[in-house]
């Protein structure tokens, strides 16, 4: 009898020994956070919230322009990526007293879309929320091309000034203006700081002969544009106009 | 007297049985990554994925699967700083505060924690009350020393689960002067090592690797994928950098078995989550 009653915890300890347990089953999904969860949203985090929302909506809340067409930022060439570049090379220009050639920018540094309607401070801020400022390279030729090589093999980057072709990953046809790229000419760049070192792969801009910082920051060149453009009656618009053309699509 | 052994084996045959089929432990890991300071709700007239996402609705949901589910482990892998005005005039306090609130159990360190340089982000670490992971920097000479761990081991239930870090590499994407005293090393040499430690050292049932080396082959070299292929001991990578939407995505790893690559987007407009049921060996 006492043998038998020590059976029942020697059952119960057998099965408690060796504490690794071996995955199984795994499955994955998601939950989308749309407005069918706001019921559960948490009523405290949004008390916390309030006074820097308040503090904050006060001013990016202004609407200083109107955009005319939704505008995304996309390979090969893209409607908010020629606008960006484009008041790079007005910018540049206005500030050097001189025509720029071309103006590099990078899809992955526009950090949202615009949507047709009010252009807010807060939307400037969300496009580029980088503090990074206004550069101006003057580039050799060959090292233009280099860059625009690389532009080729990921398929498109943002640029102003200038079109090209991507045909079999090589960049082909490329005009400067209305002229053929030149190897030997120097041109002048419109860019930022972050892409001048070399940032997101563009290390052809480290080879630059020259470099100007211009201390204007982006961001605030961009709200000075909008604002500009709306007070001379215009909106924010741009065009499509085959500056990147993939012809392997 | 004989009847009533019977009695007795009987009983014991029955219960172990019922603790047999008990030999399971269950998990659920919520998942964020690259939720660029989206604290509030997206604008809701974007034509692209309007209204969606905040801190108040990821914290309400998260709140009512943790009611549900006894074990749950929620981490992020990287870049929940910078996107909106929050982080240009709070400098990612609102950020930490809001994932002190969520209660976060690990991040990883995206390539966008270092934007406003090493003082910057020294000081909102400091603020935070989760675990930081990466195990491939090595801090040792910067600000963040402190503030960041190599690797990470905590229980849920009776499970032990390792938990390792990917950090991409800096040069190219991070302006030199802000990730000051940062030295990167290879992400697949530092995989093997670590994952191999977690599970035969420190005796993991799951291996978790928060990576924000990105999962598109196209835009870097070193992606979850090479990860997961040049490792035997991850089970799960959670992923972020390159802002794909990856659910229920496996590889097999070194050895064969099937790794999950999960990854939700950008911006905290969806929560992922895995359910993760274990046997015991």
């Amino acid at each position: 009898m006492k043998k038998i009653a020590l059976l029942f915890p020697m059952l119960l300890l057998l099965s408690c020994t060796s504490p690794k347990w071996a995955l199984t089953e795994i499955q994955g999904a998601k939950i989308a956070l749309d407005a069918s969860v706001e019921p559960t949203a948490d009523a405290g985090f949004k008390s916390f919230l309030a006074p820097y929302k308040q503090q904050l909506d006060a001013r990016m809340d202004e609407v200083i322009g109107y955009i005319e067409q939704d505008m995304r930022a996309h390979k090969p060439e893209s409607l908010l990526s020629n606008w960006s570049a484009d008041v790079y090379l007005q910018r540049a220009s206005a500030y050097l007293g001189a025509p720029v050639d071309v103006a590099i920018v990078n899809l992955g540094g526009l950090r949202t879309q615009l949507s047709a309607g009010p252009f807010t401070v807060r939307k400037v801020f969300e496009l580029m929320p980088f503090e990074n400022e206004l550069v101006v390279l003057w580039l050799k030729g060959s090292d233009l091309d280099d860059l625009l090589q690389f532009f080729a093999r990921i398929g498109g980057q943002g640029v102003g000034g200038l079109r090209m072709q991507i045909s079999n990953g090589k960049a082909v046809g490329i005009r400067v203006g209305n002229e053929a790229l030149d190897a030997n000419k120097i041109y002048i760049i419109a860019t930022n700081d972050y892409l001048a070192e070399g940032n997101d792969y563009m290390t052809a801009l480290t080879r630059r002969v020259k470099r100007v910082d211009t201390g204007i920051l982006v961001r605030d060149m961009l709200l000075e544009h909008v604002r500009a453009e709306h007070a001379a009656g215009r909106t924010i618009h741009a065009k499509l106009e085959g500056r990147i053309v993939n012809n392997e699509n | 007297m004989k009847t009533k052994l019977y009695f007795i084996v009987a009983a014991a045959v029955l219960i172990s049985a019922a603790a047999a089929a008990q030999k399971t432990e269950r998990l659920v890991i919520l998942h964020t990554n690259d939720t660029h300071s989206q604290i509030e709700p997206t604008d809701a007239s974007a034509s692209r994925n309007p209204d969606m996402g905040g801190y108040a609705r990821r914290l309400g949901v998260i709140n009512e699967i943790r009611k549900k589910e006894p074990h749950v482990l929620l981490v992020d892998a990287g870049d929940f700083s910078q996107g909106t005005p929050y982080y240009n005039f709070f400098g990612g306090r609102l950020e930490v505060k809001g994932y002190n609130q969520m209660q976060y159990d690990a991040t990883a360190l995206g390539n966008h924690e270092f934007d406003n340089g090493m003082d910057s982000l020294a000081t909102i670490l400091a603020l935070k009350n989760f675990p930081v992971v990466v195990s491939n920097y090595d801090v040792s000479a910067s600000k963040i020393r402190e503030l960041v761990e190599p690797w990470l081991v905590v229980k849920k239930g009776k499970l032990k689960i390792g938990i390792m870090g990917l950090g991409v590499e800096p040069a190219g994407l991070i302006m030199e002067k802000n990730y000051e005293g940062v030295v990167y090393n290879d992400p697949v040499t530092t995989a093997r090592e670590v994952s191999d430690f977690l599970r035969n050292k420190k005796k993991c049932d799951l291996v978790i690797c928060l990576s924000h080396l990105g999962s598109d082959s196209t835009d870097v070299k070193v992606n979850d994928f090479t990860i997961a292929r040049a490792t035997t001991n991850i089970d799960v990578i959670i992923g972020g950098h390159s802002h794909s939407l990856l659910e229920n995505v496996t590889t097999p790893n070194a050895a064969g078995r099937r790794v999950m690559i999960a990854q939700m987007g950008r911006s905290g407009l969806y929560l992922g989550r895995i359910d993760l049921e274990f046997t015991q060996k």
